[in-house]
């Protein structure tokens, strides 16, 4: 009986097109370090209160670096450019989410802003986008 | 060998990014000469010896008829100098320093020399070089309670808080890690041993310093992992395009120039040119402004991403600070108009310097100098994918 041939093609090129997605240069950094897509609808959007508030430009600035400028916070996760924070509550209902130097930032309701601290201590308020 | 000189501080300028750089008081003794030899010998920098000895003072009293064979002698000397330098060869030097008043915050006294942006000038071949300690921040900071803080302050006041700062090192590189000492000829240099004096040879503290190796590998800039503003290079297009709109509204993308970087197929932008101040320009722009310029190849993955944003003024001492807390030991600093820190490979000039970069710049317009107003910043994060550039750059 002769060996089917087409079966074993076939299921290297499923094979193939497989290990060519996982080397593909598309979709993460590198270390286990995951760049998502920010969502589309979902959540909200917030950004610092006021940027020309020169007592708080060097801790926008902190923000900035971590993008946490302007962020999506949905849940408990937030947003920052591309990278998704997984935040947990704390008993106090604020979000605190870890950051890349090891440090955190905490997000806790205010009014209807939120203000942002770093694990340092610096602290600057937030505003919904679209909020005056 | 020992020599006493005074600190000089790069003083980061807090409304721009101008370097100040204080006089300088030498009494000799540190092999200076020497100090620049293994310098170049560790670095691989060049040194100009035919310069250098056309500047000597053999070549100078030389008659004409005999200056060509001086300089060749000379030139011979400086050749075997520089073969003979070791670069394990320790050094040790003295410099006049100073302690701070207490941080009751911190609970700490920190000594001046060692806090970023300060360097012992070194003086060798008619050229200055400036002498950073890698390890620095490792012996900065004199921690103690405030119970005993009191006694130790009346000591420090007792002399002025003015100590002799002594210091056995041995060079190890170039350039300030901690991206505060910028300019040509840098020496990075690792602290082995450390104590302060009064004036009278009474040792006021030891420090205990840890290896610099230690400290720079806290936090090794990996380019794979690193983001900016939370962007990373690698990702889709579709995908950083869905999370601009979503964050910054309006995006654009057009097509690249042929004669850029090869493989960079489409330009995605974000509030192009919308950051800095631009003559008969009717809007102005205004702190918490973003721009983005991303760069994307032929497969729509980014490759290289540029994100600035306008803040109100600010020191930068904040930037430098905030920049090597995230990314790690500075490879290389710049500063003169623009202050630029930069991390990981040099890549091709029509992408940027290096893998990552960082700048801090002073932006305004003619009104802001009119009034005299502070001047707002820019701070820029560019990203580039540097192995994707090498291997297109290879093809």
């Amino acid at each position: 009986m002769k060996a089917p041939r087409e079966l074993p093609r076939a299921l290297a090129l499923i094979l193939a097109a497989a290990l060519a997605g996982c080397g593909s240069d598309g979709g993460r950094g590198g270390g286990g370090a995951e760049s998502v897509r920010a969502p589309a609808s979902a959540g909200d959007v917030w950004e610092i209160a006021r940027p020309a508030d020169r007592a708080t430009a060097a801790v926008s600035m902190l923000a900035y670096l971590h993008g946490l400028h302007v962020i999506v916070l949905d849940g408990e996760d937030a947003y920052a450019g591309m990278t998704r924070l997984r935040g947990e509550r704390d008993t106090d209902g604020a979000i605190v989410v870890p950051l890349a130097d090891g440090a955190t930032a905490t997000m806790t309701p205010e009014g209807d802003g939120m203000q942002l601290r770093f694990s340092t201590g610096e602290t600057v308020a937030f505003k919904k986008r679209g909020t005056s | 060998m020992t020599t006493r000189h005074s600190i000089v501080l790069a003083g980061l300028a807090v409304l721009g990014p101008a370097l100040a750089t204080a006089a300088v008081a030498q009494d000799g003794g540190l092999d200076e000469t020497q100090v620049a030899l293994v310098y170049h010998a560790i670095t691989g920098e060049p040194l100009d010896f035919e310069r250098i000895a056309q500047a000597s003072d053999a070549v100078r009293r030389a008659s004409n008829f005999d200056r060509p064979d001086v300089i060749a002698a000379e030139v011979a000397r400086l050749e075997r100098m520089a073969a003979a330098a070791d670069p394990s060869r320790s050094f040790q030097t003295r410099v006049n320093d100073n302690i701070s008043e207490y941080d009751h915050t911190r609970e700490q006294f920190s000594i001046t020399l060692f806090t970023p942006g300060y360097y012992v000038p070194v003086d060798a071949f008619g050229q200055r070089y400036q002498l950073v300690f890698a390890n620095a921040e490792s012996v900065r900071a004199i921690p103690m309670p405030k119970e005993e803080a009191r006694e130790f302050d009346i000591l420090l006041n007792r002399i002025g808080r003015r100590v002799t700062n002594e210091i056995r090192f041995r060079v190890t590189g170039q350039g300030d890690p901690a991206g505060g000492v910028t300019g040509a000829r840098v020496i990075q240099a690792e602290i082995l041993e450390v104590r302060l004096m009064d004036r009278n040879g009474n040792v006021v503290h030891v420090p205990t310093p840890t290896a610099a190796a230690a400290l720079l590998a806290t936090v090794p800039f990996d380019p794979a992992t690193a983001d900016v503003a939370g962007f990373r290079v690698g990702v889709k297009g579709k995908d950083l395009e869905a999370s601009l709109t979503r964050l910054y509204g309006e995006v654009s993308r057009r097509q690249a120039k042929s004669d850029g970087f090869p493989g960079i197929a489409t330009v995605m932008v974000v509030n192009e040119l919308g950051c800095r101040s631009i003559i008969g320009r009717r809007t102005k722009p205004k702190p918490g402004d973003v721009c983005l310029t991303a760069l994307l190849d032929e497969k729509d993955v980014v490759r290289s991403i540029r994100i600035e944003r306008r803040f109100p003024p600010f020191g930068s001492e904040v930037f430098r600070s905030a920049m090597a807390a995230k990314y790690g030991a500075v490879a290389d600093a710049r500063s003169g108009s623009i202050y630029v820190l930069s991390w990981g490979p040099e890549v091709d000039a029509r992408l940027g310097v290096r893998a990552l970069s960082a700048s801090y710049e002073a932006d305004s317009d003619f009104m802001d100098r009119g009034l005299n107003r502070a001047a707002d910043m820019v701070v820029t994060l560019h990203l580039v994918d540097a192995a994707w550039a090498s291997r297109t750059a290879q093809q």
